[in-house]
């Protein structure tokens, strides 16, 4: 403070001296920039000051932020984001992907401190540049202020363009993670993920290679279960409730019948091959996360008696050829399916909406294969001439082409009998 | 940024002449009257307290704000306005 009262006694030159001294451009120094000139040497010598105490004060600044940080995202969170959270969760660990893509804050326990201090480090050298506009913006505009500071926090992206600020930077350095941590956690997701899927994953391939039924049923059931403790208890509805339903046995079939249904109406593939190829799908197109989607079509515990028919269908060896047909196709319609579900897991409620759907549409995709095929393999020769009556007996009866063909008919006859019968003149 | 006002348009489009200090984009009466007190009555002149400063932004911001008390964008303004005339015809 000595200083500052020595630079205001100070003559210009010395002034101009004094600027020159601690780096700051050489301006001439009059009477109408002298306080200009003060002013910003103030600053560069309090700055430097300011700089040393701000190594110090910066964990401090992290500390809070880091503390504050939390509460704000649990509230901001919680409104839009946490009803997508908790289903995501209760439903199945397969739609963790897209909860934590949406959702990273779930994970900031594990994450959060080192995110967290990075954006503190980088507020904290900005204070240091911009001291300045923020001693006029408080001089000046303080109403403005506020309200710049309020419309700040709701839109992020102004928090982002305003990172010099003081004052802002507590709330904006919680803000600012979120857009900075959803890139850097996308990466880092499969890490917290990890958790979850090893067990998918690592079962999964575990199976592929033997690719038999039973060991591939028992192993999905422990995941199951596991998922269902780990997780949540909302998961243990949609989970437990199929197992009491249903003995082991049964519900290990059912898994599969649900996957297999489908391609089984086909006669195509063996029980082995098809739950193989499914479940290899996901491994080869997708992560481990569709993966863990797949045991969504458990909740079809309806199936069972569908599948069961199926079954017992596959249980007898059929060609390849017809494998490899009934894989796509059913590709086709459990991608989207799989899209669905996973839109359709947000809530738990929507999940017997949606099971009701995938039960009417695997319902409807073997009862309507089959038919397709019996009609164009078998029917084939007989179809065109059965479309081709079916088609003159709607005309017939629309047009009446019978009467009028046989009237023409007749009308040529009886030209061609005048023509005969008259003598050539 | 934000587009230009006719103000600002009208200024940079001339010499400045003799014209008055309320020409100046971001100044108005009231600042132009701050400013008239404190001896800048003329736009040559903030055009010279520009120039002392070196053109630098910060400092002719800070010094807007002192002498006539301007908003930081009333100061911006002004500057954006004598920075580009001087981009013009100097």
């Amino acid at each position: 403070m000595s200083d500052l009262s020595y630079l205001e006694t100070i003559s210009n030159k010395e002034l101009h001296a004094k600027c020159l001294e601690y780096g700051l451009p050489n301006i001439p120094v009059t009477d109408t920039s002298r306080k200009v000139i003060l002013r910003r040497l103030r600053n560069t010598i309090l700055g430097t000051q300011n700089k040393k105490t701000a190594a110090t004060k910066s964990p401090r600044r992290e500390t809070v932020h880091s503390s504050k940080a939390t509460p704000t995202d649990v509230t901001n969170a919680n409104e839009p984001r946490s009803a997508d959270k908790v289903p995501r969760r209760n439903n199945n660990i397969n739609n963790t992907r897209r909860t934590i893509a949406a959702t990273p804050q779930e994970y900031y326990p594990l994450e959060s401190s080192s995110v967290r201090s990075v954006q503190t480090t980088t507020t904290v050298s900005d204070v240091g540049s911009s001291e300045d506009d923020d001693y006029y913006y408080q001089m000046n505009t303080p109403t403005s202020l506020k309200s710049q500071r309020d419309d700040s926090r709701q839109r992020r992206s102004v928090s982002l363009s305003k990172s010099g600020v003081l004052t802002t930077s507590y709330t904006r350095e919680v803000e600012k993670p979120h857009y900075e941590e959803e890139p850097d956690e996308e990466p880092e997701e499969p890490q917290s993920y990890t958790y979850q899927r090893p067990q998918a994953t690592t079962t999964a391939p575990a199976f592929k290679l033997p690719v038999y039924e039973q060991p591939i049923e028992r192993s999905y059931r422990p995941e199951l279960s596991r998922q269902n403790l780990t997780q949540t208890q909302l998961n243990s509805t949609s989970y437990s409730e199929a197992p009491n339903e249903f003995t082991e046995t049964r519900m290990q079939q059912a898994y599969r019948n649900t996957y297999s249904g489908s391609a089984a109406p086909f006669n195509a593939a063996n029980t082995t091959t098809t739950t193989s190829g499914i479940r290899q799908r996901p491994s080869h197109v997708e992560t481990g996360a569709a993966r863990a989607r797949l045991p969504t079509y458990k909740v079809n515990t309806l199936y069972p008696q569908l599948n069961d028919f199926y079954d017992q269908h596959n249980n007898s060896i059929e060609p390849m050829d017809t494998e490899s047909d009934s894989e796509y196709e059913p590709e086709i319609q459990r991608q989207p399916q799989l899209q669905r579900s996973s839109g359709g897991n947000v809530e738990s409620p929507y999940l017997s909406h949606f099971s009701r759907q995938l039960d009417t549409r695997k319902r409807s995709s073997p009862l309507a294969r089959p038919q397709i095929r019996t009609t164009v393999r078998q029917e084939d020769p007989n179809a065109t001439r059965q479309k081709f009556r079916e088609l003159m007996e709607s005309l017939d009866r629309q047009y009446n082409l019978k009467f009028y063909f046989c009237l023409t008919v007749a009308v040529i006859l009886a030209t061609l009998i005048y023509v005969i019968v008259t003598p050539a003149v | 940024m934000s587009g230009t006002t006719q103000k600002y348009r009208n200024f940079v489009a001339e010499p400045m002449g003799e014209k008055s200090v309320t020409e100046l984009a971001g100044i108005g009466e009231t600042l132009g009257g701050r400013l008239t007190e404190a001896g800048f009555d003329k736009a040559y002149t903030v055009l010279g307290q520009y120039l002392v400063l070196k053109k630098d932004q910060e400092l002719f911001k800070d010094w807007m704000k002192d002498v006539c008390h301007a908003s930081s964008k009333q100061a911006s303004d002004c500057y954006n306005c004598l920075n580009d005339w001087c981009e013009e015809f100097m």
